[in-house]
């Protein structure tokens, strides 16, 4: 072979070399991505708030998008198509230094990353948004962000304070958008509403939380305000509610099937056999527990906890995951999207994954050793209107069932004391009595009373988030519905 | 006497309490520790009990043995205890490498102890045999003390 023919040779060598080591990242090529986090980046310290992301691509190609911040990682899988931006609205919760780091892939490579900060307030924050001018007197403990753009997740409200709005924008808001702002009503947000707009007025006394209690009309003086997240029973509260679940029992098992191993021992020695032939209990007994152990051994149960003033169709909710592990595999459990990513203690990791094809569910992954329980928890709002009316009239709260469904039978808070309510037929009426005091107390009838407080009137009845039209599969749903008297 | 009785008897009296105390205490906690600590502790137990049964029982009793049920026997008493060994290593509280090795060392141990005293008793006359056998006894026991403290991941505790 000649030097030119070698030469040639090594040439088209290095080109295919070069296109065949380039064809990965030609699929991914321009590939753009854009972040914006809502509330000009500012967020409260252990609350949710909200990421647009912007992406594009020149060619079609399935792509992964991973959030990262302090133990908690969001990933989303699409699909994009040439030159058809996407933008996605996410969750996120930054951990105490407000650093959020994105990772867009293509294929198996790795292609942009991306790192943003957001800024941690101590202070409350109140959000300015949709054509809302700038309060004429803003406190001077609290902290102002602006956004021309409301959240389009409920999440992406989680760190605001209190919502200064202008009711003429609100007819300008997208599905989302709406949906979103509808709970943060429905979950007693704070808004000081201004502008004149009889439809969305109207729209939002129907929608309002807590009787619209937080929904100021016009901007005087700042309103002395309660937290809007006050209020609800923590994760130790609903822990407290969880019946014993049987992963615990069967690891009580362990104890008897050990002690009927023992007693096979003894009985092979008794009879006599070989010791190649009794070799075969400890090595068979060995290999069951190998095998077991292979089995996907997980309960998922889920507790909650909704809250709601009578004659008010926005409620409340807390509600606590608790995953018990026999093994160390990752045993996804699926939930709907809308509990959005769950808030642990700091440190404890969260893997939550979203995928376009099925936007409806999310998969929470956790990779954990055998004997662990992990619990999640969860806050939020849900629309509903429960059954049950209870009116505080002298001298005896009365409760009516206005269905035309019989009600489960529940409890009553009245003047410091807990009451059986009875299951009450379509239309039935009932008042307490001395009959009906209750003296022992059980979880749930303690964080009734804790949660009414002194001098008020509450009820609780059996209610599962699965009855408010949340779907679950292969988990154990629980919960109770609180509602809070109406003064007469 | 090793005969299939007392390796039988023996593997209990090392599992059977430890098993007792282990499991009724298993706990389901946030990251699995509490599980994963108390197995461990009680596989560094089980292979000091397994190592300090052959240190004490074996010499004494090995000039009477038939060589191939004897080997038997230490194998089926070594294997009782393997369940709970099982049990610590699928929760993640032991490498299985780990377990491999130290059930090996022991086996080497029980193998070693064995040819020292079948030697001794060979080429020592009677009374001179007790004392080679129990110096095998003390040296081993003081061997696997001392191994114990140093080697196990739990420093034998």
């Amino acid at each position: 072979m000649t030097k030119g023919r070698r030469t040639a040779l090594a040439f088209w060598l290095w080109a295919l070399l070069t296109l065949v080591c380039s064809q990965p990242a030609w699929s991914c090529e321009a590939l753009a991505m854009q972040l914006i986090p809502a509330w000009g980046g500012w967020f409260r310290p252990g609350r949710t708030t909200e990421l647009a992301i912007t992406l594009k691509a020149a060619r079609n190609g399935e792509y992964l998008l991973t959030l990262t911040s302090t133990g908690k990682v969001i990933r989303y899988n699409g699909y994009l198509e040439a030159d058809h931006p996407r933008r996605h609205w996410l969750p996120v919760q930054p951990g105490a230094n407000g650093v959020v780091h994105a990772r867009l892939q293509c294929g198996n490579e790795e292609v942009i990353e991306d790192e943003h900060y957001l800024i941690p307030s101590g202070n409350p924050l109140f959000g300015v948004g949709m054509g809302a001018t700038w309060p004429p007197y803003p406190p001077q403990q609290w902290r102002g962000v602006t956004d021309s753009r409301l959240p389009h997740t409920p999440q992406g409200y989680s760190s605001l304070d209190l919502l200064y709005l202008n009711a003429v924008h609100l007819t300008t808001l997208g599905r989302d958008q709406s949906l979103a702002l509808d709970r943060y009503l429905a979950g007693c947000g704070h808004v000081i509403l201004t502008g004149k707009h009889r439809e969305w007025a109207e729209r939002i006394e129907g929608i309002a939380g807590c009787n619209g209690r937080n929904i100021h009309q016009q901007y005087s003086e700042f309103p002395n305000l309660e937290s809007s997240r006050s209020g609800l029973p923590g994760m130790g509260a609903l822990e407290a509610l969880i019946q014993s679940s049987t992963i615990s029992r069967q690891v009580s098992l362990f104890g008897t099937l050990f002690l009927g191993y023992f007693g096979l021992l003894v009985v092979g020695e008794r009879t006599r056999y070989k010791p190649f032939l009794l070799m075969a209990v400890p090595l068979t007994f060995s290999l069951s527990l190998i095998l077991f152990w292979q089995i996907p051994t997980q309960q998922a149960r889920l507790v909650s906890w909704v809250e709601i003033d009578t004659d008010n169709s926005g409620g409340r909710f807390s509600a606590l995951l608790q995953v018990e592990k026999l093994v160390s595999q990752d045993i996804p459990v699926s939930l709907p999207t809308i509990l959005g990513p769950p808030e642990t203690k700091p440190g404890a990791d969260i893997d939550w994954r979203l995928n376009q094809q099925q936007p409806a569910k999310g998969l929470l992954h956790g990779k954990s050793q055998a004997f662990t329980t992990r619990n999640y928890g969860f806050q939020g709002t849900l629309r509903l209107s429960p059954s049950l009316s209870l009116v505080t009239t002298l001298p005896r709260p009365v409760v009516r069932n206005r269905d035309k469904e019989p009600t489960p039978g529940g409890f009553l808070a009245w003047n410091g004391s807990v009451h059986r309510l009875p299951s009450l037929k379509p239309e039935q009426s009932w008042s307490p009595s001395e009959a009906d005091l209750i003296q022992v107390e059980n979880g749930t009838t303690r964080l009734l009373m804790h949660q009414t407080g002194e001098n008020a009137t509450a009820l609780v009845l059996p209610f599962s988030l699965r009855d408010a039209g949340l779907e679950f599969s292969d988990i154990e749903t629980v919960g109770w519905l609180m509602i809070r008297a109406r003064k007469s | 006497m090793m005969n299939t009785r007392i390796a039988i008897y023996s593997g209990l009296f090392q599992t059977l309490p430890l098993t007792l105390w282990t499991v009724p205490q298993i706990r389901l906690d946030s990251d699995g520790s509490s599980a994963r600590l108390m197995l461990s502790s009680t596989v560094d137990i089980i292979v000091l009990l397994q190592a300090l049964t052959i240190a004490l029982l074996l010499p004494p009793v090995v000039p009477k043995l038939h060589t191939r049920p004897a080997l038997v026997n230490l194998l089926l008493m070594l294997a009782i205890p393997w369940p709970l060994l099982s049990l610590a290593w699928i929760s993640g509280a032991v490498g299985l490498a780990e377990l491999f090795s130290t059930q090996a060392a022991v086996l080497v141990l029980a193998g070693a102890v064995f040819t020292l005293s079948r030697f001794i008793s060979a080429v020592s006359r009677s009374g001179f045999r007790h004392l080679g056998l129990s110096l095998i006894q003390l040296s081993a026991a003081g061997l696997v003390v001392y191994l114990g403290l140093t080697w196990l991941p739990g420093g034998g505790t």
